[in-house]
């Protein structure tokens, strides 16, 4: 029997999350996918450390394990959405697998938001109740939309 | 049908070449016609030339541009190794990312169905490759299975130079 499924405790927005993100890991290089999520971390903070995805939707981690590869002496964060991690989910063994520290930050507003507003996954099933069933299985990235919590 | 296979010694003289370049990272996705450097790539044994070239294998030709390119952003020279099927796949990354951050990333890239008499789903990317590199304008050249090393400086010659994507077109299997 699969886990049961448990709502989150919380909700965080996604500028909560760049925030915190930002306290957190100040040095971090940052590479953002695509719309709204590289704009809010442009507006929080637009700094020479930042890769701001204007495209490559679902990139962001693979870019980022090249500069973890490369530079394994920084901390490198790839900033992602549902909808952006869902059209490449492969990056989730590829990144586990890589022997890096890198650390994939996963918000998931169940939508492709800056698109209109879309679900990722087919109505009513929102993308969220799958994350808590891909998540509930042993895996390098559980709790995704949780990764970054306020202390 | 495969076409004769030249022998691993093509694709170690390929792989040396790479290093002798400056390659520390290689990525990419199978192909039976690049069976020889895939199997140096995962188990290099004793040879020390090619301890420097770190291989990481990646799910999907799109993903290995994006790891690829994240190394060039850090300064590294990666490599991408694929088969042609993959050009649509990884056709998004080159042209969103590569072409418009001007991040140039080599591809080695198999050429199935190149004579119009491999397996039918090589059929119509095959015939078509040439013509789709020309038209994003990454510059090409085909692998001299006699001159490996010849092969891999042209194509990064050509990479430099043109500061796009350059493609070296493996026709024979190595």
């Amino acid at each position: 029997m699969p886990a049961p499924l448990l709502a989150p405790a919380f909700e965080l927005s996604l500028s909560e999350v760049v925030r915190e993100m930002l306290v957190r890991h100040p040095d971090a290089l940052i590479v953002s996918t695509c719309g709204f999520t590289s704009r809010e971390l442009f507006n929080a903070a637009d700094r020479p450390e930042n890769f701001y995805l204007v495209g490559s939707m679902g990139m962001s981690a693979p870019v980022a394990l090249g500069l973890a590869l490369a530079r394994p002496e920084r901390t490198v964060i790839a900033l992602d959405g549902d909808g952006s991690l869902l059209m490449n989910l492969s990056v989730l063994p590829l990144v586990a697998a890589s022997g890096t520290r890198l650390l994939h930050v996963v918000v998931d507003n169940g939508m492709h938001e800056s698109t209109g507003g879309s679900p990722p996954c087919s109505a009513p099933t929102s993308s969220r109740w799958h994350w808590r069933r891909v998540t509930a299985a042993p895996s390098a990235s559980r709790r995704p939309p949780n990764s970054v919590r306020p202390n | 049908m495969h076409t004769t296979t030249v022998g691993s010694t093509t694709a170690r003289d390929l792989l040396h070449s790479l290093v002798d370049h400056g390659y520390t990272l290689a990525t990419g996705v199978p192909c039976s016609l690049l069976n020889g450097a895939f199997r140096l790539l995962e188990e290099p044994g004793d040879d020390a030339r090619l301890a420097g070239l770190r291989y990481v294998p990646a799910p999907r030709e799109d993903s290995a541009v994006g790891i690829a390119s994240g190394a060039v952003v850090a300064g590294e020279r990666a490599v991408v190794l694929m088969q042609n099927s993959g050009l649509g796949y990884r056709l998004n990354v080159i042209t969103s990312f590569n072409l418009i951050y001007d991040v140039p990333v080599l591809l080695i890239v198999s050429w199935r169905g190149h004579d119009g008499n491999d397996a039918v789903e090589h059929d119509v990317i095959g015939a078509e490759l040439l013509r789709l590199l020309d038209l994003f304008r990454l510059p090409h050249t085909v692998l001299d299975p006699a001159d490996p090393a010849g092969s891999v400086s042209t194509a990064i010659d050509q990479m430099d130079k043109e500061q796009r994507c350059g493609v070296l077109i493996v026709r024979e299997g190595i």
